[in-house]
Order: structure tokens, then C-alpha cells, then sequence
């Protein structure tokens, strides 16, 4: 045991050490800078900025492109909350519930204690989850090493329907959506037979359609044009922010909601389908339904910005040990993290921990230095970001656009690809408008292939007996779980009380 | 959502969605019908298009039959101006960045997207089209080195 925590040590020693070199803070830096502007800004997210940055990582070793980028995405939790405080528009997805609570508490003079506490609980959450996965990731790669291929799609199963279960919307359309992702991620040529499927004798196709295009087409493009049409009236900034330190009686109600929002953002941030956004939903629907009076909630809770806060930026942190551990995607921005390490010929998954210690233990490490420079690029210099929020959305659509054109271009160096990202910028509004939600569709088309080689090779070894998903005991518990899942949140008793816990007034 | 009502009555969320997965379920099997199922043991390449598509037409067609009970409607409201202007100008980059490289495709770009909001005008247009060409070729052409076309004939 000791020896395990000497080792732990050691390794946090070692990655220390290769995060404080002057490039690793300089890219910390930037990332947590980027991210934490991406947040303030709405309809630019991680995902379409991360996917821009791309090309840029290409220039740079590897340890400081995945520094970078990690903390643009948990920058992003960060900023997301200002925008949400402030103005009542989620600057970042996953700050969607912060809106109800953190704005109320605005329009009732409580900014500054409805900021500071997001920004602290960020900050605690940051340093648990990155401890979470020092801790955890080896364990977990030993465990990942007894898994077997029925093993990975009994996972891959759970992690979806949990993800659905756990989001916002329909349960019944959202897996419909994730059952298209996964069609769409089996465009291309068959990995096993060399056949190609569904490509329409297209050659451009034959490789697959791309992951960056698609996502970009569904949240950057399709979120401008659904921007532009909200557009009109102008978004009112509260701008008197009082002093940006909660009162002694807000700090005994805030902490133990951090502290629960932290736990449910660090354990829901390892499941495939994971992280930032399913976490802060999570999140606000456990402070409503144990609070005493949950109607205080919708009239500025202090608990529904402190736990969602919390558990956004843990769950942004600990979606990379599935990653890191497993070579699992958790969800669009991972998949985005694996593309990055693949431009490097790193290959993701249990190797990295004993391949490349530098990249594991210096990202990690680095996780906390970022989590201190959010804290204060977000607190002290809050005026700074609110002087963002000024900019006016009709120069910064043309700007997100020219950028997003550039960046899925660079990719792969296409202007087919240009093309896909506008179609899919059109599939999305639509997709809007029957009011289904992309992000399933993109969990689907990311773990699609996966899923498909897993089960596949299940079949291989159980010489095609579909008994072999319930003989193995890993396999059979994530796929009971999965269906109780469902049938739980099917039932209506249960639905309605999901409904209500995420209505927005 | 008042805005709604304003537009008449507008079809069921799950009936839209019902029919959209029924038929791109259909889709897949009727594309998919030539795809191999393989045996079992060794799964040929239509075997899981196969699944997917009969789990998304099964989906659909309970989403269909559903509709009748549950009330969440489509929001109708098509916002063409921007629909259309800002696929025109991704699609315009495509097009133009093909043709004549990464500057003009910005300056056309900026252009058109520019009008996707009615109360920008001209002036927005050249200025942000200028400063968006110079500030993409000062970081990707000369500071990144990225291999893209400035301005070719």
C-alpha cells in the first residue's frame, strides 16, 4: 500500500516536472485563456474550437498540444458559468442549468457570490478529479486489461443508454439518434471484409465521413444559423456584480452541494457517453430532488449553480480516463483529444500510462496548474470577460464561421469535407426543429466502429452464439444495468419527476 | 412557446421524428439488402447495418404510433435568411477556396454570410472579410506554415 502511494507520488513528482517547463505553462496557459473565452462566448464551444485548433497541434510536440487542449475544455466549464450568471444564455452547453438558479441570483444583486461559486467549486472539483485520475487511471488499466471484447460492448451499451438516460430531451428519440450516429460511423469501408458500405459509389466516402466535419456541421454550423434566427433582441447584461465573495450562510449551502456535484461529475466523466454536460445535469436534478424546499430552486438556489458547476468541470477531467485507460471516447471532444494524439502516432488507450509516462503524468499534472490559473483568470478578471459578452453576435457569427471552414478543411486538406460540415449544419437545424438532439447522434457515430469490432469479435469467439453477452458476468452486469436504466426512466412516474426536476420556468 | 401557436398547427415532435427514422431505417435495409450478413460466427459486413436499420425502423414506427398521446409539437418556424446565407457562404468556401485560395474564399465568405444578419451592412462585411484574410494568412500561412493555397489563378 505504502508503496503504492510513494509510487504515486513519484509519478505526480515526474509529471510536475514536465508541466512547469516554460512551454508546458505557456500552453496551459493559453488553453485555460482560450478556453475560458470560448466558454464566455456562446454558440462557440470545445468541440468547433478544439477542432480549429487542430492544424496548430500539428506544429507542436505533443505533450504541450494535449496540455493545451485538455485545458481549453475544461477552461470552457469555467467561462460557460459567466455567461450563464450574467446574461441568462448558456455560454457553454454544459452551463445550461447554471442559467436557472446563477441568473436569478444575478437579478436579485447576487452575482458576485453566484460567480465566485461556480469559480471555487470549479476549482475544488478540478483538484478532486485530477486526483481522481492519478488515482484511478492504473487500476483501471489493470481492469481494462481483463476485459474481454463482450466485455467492451456491454460497456460501450451501458455508457450510451446512460448517457441518453442522464441528457436532456426525449429518451425514446434520443436513442433513435444514437442508434443513426451509429450507422453514420459505419459509412465507409468494412475494417474486416474490405467491402464498402453505404458509400453510394462516392470515393470520397470510402474512407468514412469524417468525425470533425459531422460535429462541426451539427454544433457549429447548426448553432449559428439556430443563433441568428433567436437573434433580435438584444441580450441584457447584469453588470453590477457586487462583491465576488460568497456570505458566510451561502458558503454552508454551497458546500455540500460542490461536494456532491464534484462526486457525480467525477463518476459520471468515466462512462462512455460521459463528461461535462450529462454531469451538470445530473447534478441539478440530485440538488432538486433532495433539497428540503425544493422550491427554492428556479428563484436563485445557491446549491443549482454550485453543484452543476462542480460537476461540469470534474466530469470534463475524469472523461479522460476512459480515454487515457481504455482507448474509449467518451464524447466528442475525447474523440477530438484521440485525433490529436493519433497526428502524433500516439495511440490512446492502456499503453499510454507506460509508453509515453511524460504525456500522462505532465497532462495531469498539469490539470492542476490550469484549475489555479482558471481561478484566477476568472475571478479577479471577471470585468475582462464581461467586456467579451460585449462583443455583438453579427461579427462574431462570420468570424466562428471563417474559422470553422478553415479548420475542417486543414484536417485532411478537403474541400469535400467543407461540404459534408455544410450538410450536416443543415441536417442539424433541422434536427432542431423536430426537437431531437445532435449530441446522441455524435456519441452514436463516434463509438459506432467500436462497437461494431467488439461485437463482431464476441461472435468470433462465442462461434456465434448471441448467449455469450450474458455468460460473462462484466458483459451480462453492464447489460442488466443498461436495461433497468431504460425501463426506470421509461416508466412514467419516474419520467415526469426527470421532466419537472429539468423544466426551465 | 407562444410563438406557436401563430403558425397554426404544427405536427407532433414524435410523429416528425417517427417518420424520419422509419424512413431512413428503410432506407439502410433497402440500401443494405445487397451487404453480405456473413454466418454468426463471422459477421459480414451487412450484418450490423442490418440490426441498426430494423432497431431504427422499429423505433420509428413506435415513435409514429406514440404521437397520438403525447403533445410536443415542431417548431415550424424556418429561419431562411440565415439558413440560407450561411450554408451558401460555408458552401462558397468550398467553392471558391477550390478555385482561387484561401483569401478570396474569405472575402466571399464574409460577404455573404454578413447578410445573414439584417442589421449588418456593407461596411461590416469589408471590414471584418479584411481583417479575417489578413489575421488567417498571418497565423496559418505564415506562422503555422500550413500547406493552403493564399491566392492562386
Amino acid at each position: 500500500m505504502s508503496s503504492a502511494v510513494g509510487e504515486l507520488a513519484q509519478n505526480l513528482i515526474f509529471g510536475f516536472g514536465i508541466a512547469v517547463t516554460p512551454q508546458n505553462l505557456l500552453f496551459c496557459f493559453i488553453g485555460a485563456l482560450l478556453g475560458t473565452l470560448v466558454g464566455v462566448l456562446p454558440g462557440l464551444g470545445p468541440v468547433a474550437t478544439i477542432a480549429m485548433l487542430l492544424p496548430v497541434t500539428f506544429t507542436l510536440p505533443p505533450v504541450a498540444a494535449l496540455i493545451m487542449l485538455a485545458g481549453l475544455y475544461y477552461g470552457a466549464q469555467y467561462g460557460g458559468s459567466t455567461t450563464a450568471i450574467l446574461v441568462n444564455i448558456p455560454g457553454e452547453s454544459s452551463s445550461v442549468v447554471t442559467c436557472i438558479d446563477g441568473h436569478m441570483m444575478a437579478r436579485k444583486g447576487r452575482a458576485g457570490s453566484a460567480l465566485a461559486i461556480a469559480a471555487l467549486g470549479s476549482f475544488f472539483a478540478g483538484c478532486v478529479a485530477t486526483a481522481v485520475v492519478a488515482v484511478f487511471s492504473q487500476p483501471l488499466v489493470s481492469v481494462a486489461g481483463s476485459f474481454q471484447s463482450p466485455d467492451y460492448f456491454g460497456l460501450l451499451v451501458f455508457g450510451m443508454v446512460a448517457a441518453v438516460v442522464l441528457a436532456q430531451g426525449s429518451v425514446v428519440r434520443s436513442i433513435a439518434m444514437v442508434v443513426l450516429g451509429l450507422f453514420l460511423g459505419l459509412i465507409g469501408t468494412d475494417i474486416a471484409s474490405g467491402h464498402t458500405r453505404f458509400t453510394f459509389g462516392i470515393s470520397a466516402l470510402a474512407d468514412g465521413v469524417g468525425f470533425v466535419p459531422v460535429a462541426m456541421g451539427l454544433f457549429g454550423i447548426a448553432e449559428v444559423i439556430a443563433s441568428l434566427e433567436r437573434g433580435g433582441a438584444k441580450p441584457k447584461i447584469i453588470e453590477k456584480i457586487s462583491r465576488l465573495w460568497p456570505t458566510r450562510e451561502e458558503a454552508r449551502q454551497a458546500w455540500p452541494a460542490v461536494l456532491r456535484g464534484t462526486g457525480i461529475g467525477s463518476l459520471l466523466g468515466v462512462l462512455p457517453g460521459g463528461g461535462a454536460l450529462i454531469s451538470a445535469f445530473a447534478a441539478y436534478v440530485v440538488e432538486k430532488k433532495i433539497a428540503k424546499d425544493p422550491s427554492r430552486f428556479g428563484q436563485g438556489a445557491i446549491e443549482g449553480v454550485a453543484a452543476p458547476e462542480s460537476a461540469n468541470n470534474a466530469g470534463a477531467q475524469t472523461s479522460f480516463i476512459p480515454l487515457l485507460a481504455m482507448g474509449i471516447p467518451p464524447n466528442p471532444v475525447m474523440a477530438l483529444m484521440l485525433g490529436a494524439m493519433t497526428i502524433h502516432g500516439i495511440v490512446p488507450g492502456p499503453k499510454v500510462m507506460t509508453e509515453r509516462p511524460d504525456l500522462f503524468w505532465g497532462m495531469i499534472a498539469s490539470m492542476w496548474i490550469g484549475n489555479l490559473m482558471l481561478i484566477v483568470i476568472n475571478l479577479p478578471l471577471i470585468g475582462i470577460w464581461v467586456k467579451f459578452l460585449q462583443i455583438p453576435y453579427r461579427w462574431l457569427y462570420s468570424i466562428i464561421l471563417v474559422f470553422c471552414c478553415i479548420g475542417v478543411y486543414t484536417v485532411n486538406n478537403t474541400t469535400v469535407d467543407v461540404l459534408v460540415m455544410a450538410a450536416f449544419g443543415l441536417f442539424g437545424y433541422f434536427l432542431i426543429k423536430i426537437r431531437c438532439e445532435p449530441a446522441p447522434l455524435i456519441l452514436g457515430f463516434i463509438l459506432g466502429p467500436m462497437l461494431e469490432e467488439n461485437f463482431r469479435r464476441s461472435l468470433i469467439v462465442s462461434r456465434g452464439s448471441w448467449g455469450v453477452f450474458l455468460e460473462r458476468p462484466i458483459c451480462a452486469g453492464f447489460l442488466v444495468l443498461a436495461f433497468v436504466l431504460l425501463l426506470l426512466v421509461l416508466l412514467p412516474s419516474i419520467r415526469k419527476g426527470r421532466e419537472e426536476a429539468l423544466q426551465e420556468s | 412557446m407562444a410563438e406557436q401557436e401563430r403558425f397554426g398547427p404544427a405536427p407532433r415532435a414524435d410523429l416528425a421524428a417517427g417518420l424520419l427514422f422509419t424512413g431512413i431505417g428503410a432506407a439502410i435495409l433497402w440500401v443494405g439488402a445487397d451487404y453480405s450478413l456473413g454466418v454468426a460466427s463471422r459477421i459480414g459486413p451487412g450484418y450490423v447495418p442490418r440490426l441498426l436499420g430494423i432497431l431504427l425502423t422499429g423505433i420509428g414506427v413506435f415513435l409514429i404510433v406514440r404521437s397520438r398521446w403525447t403533445t410536443e409539437l415542431i417548431d415550424l418556424v424556418i429561419a431562411w435568411r440565415p439558413l440560407a446565407l450561411v450554408l451558401g457562404a460555408v458552401v462558397a468556401f468550398a467553392l471558391v477556396f477550390e478555385a482561387s485560395g484561401l483569401v478570396p474564399a474569405i472575402l466571399v465568405t464574409v460577404a455573404l454570410a454578413n447578410y445573414a444578419a439584417p442589421e449588418n451592412r456593407w461596411i461590416t462585411a469589408i471590414v471584418l472579410g479584411a481583417v479575417l484574410a489578413f489575421f488567417a494568412w498571418a497565423l496559418f500561412v505564415k506562422g503555422l506554415s500550413l500547406p493552403l493555397p493564399v491566392w492562386s489563378k
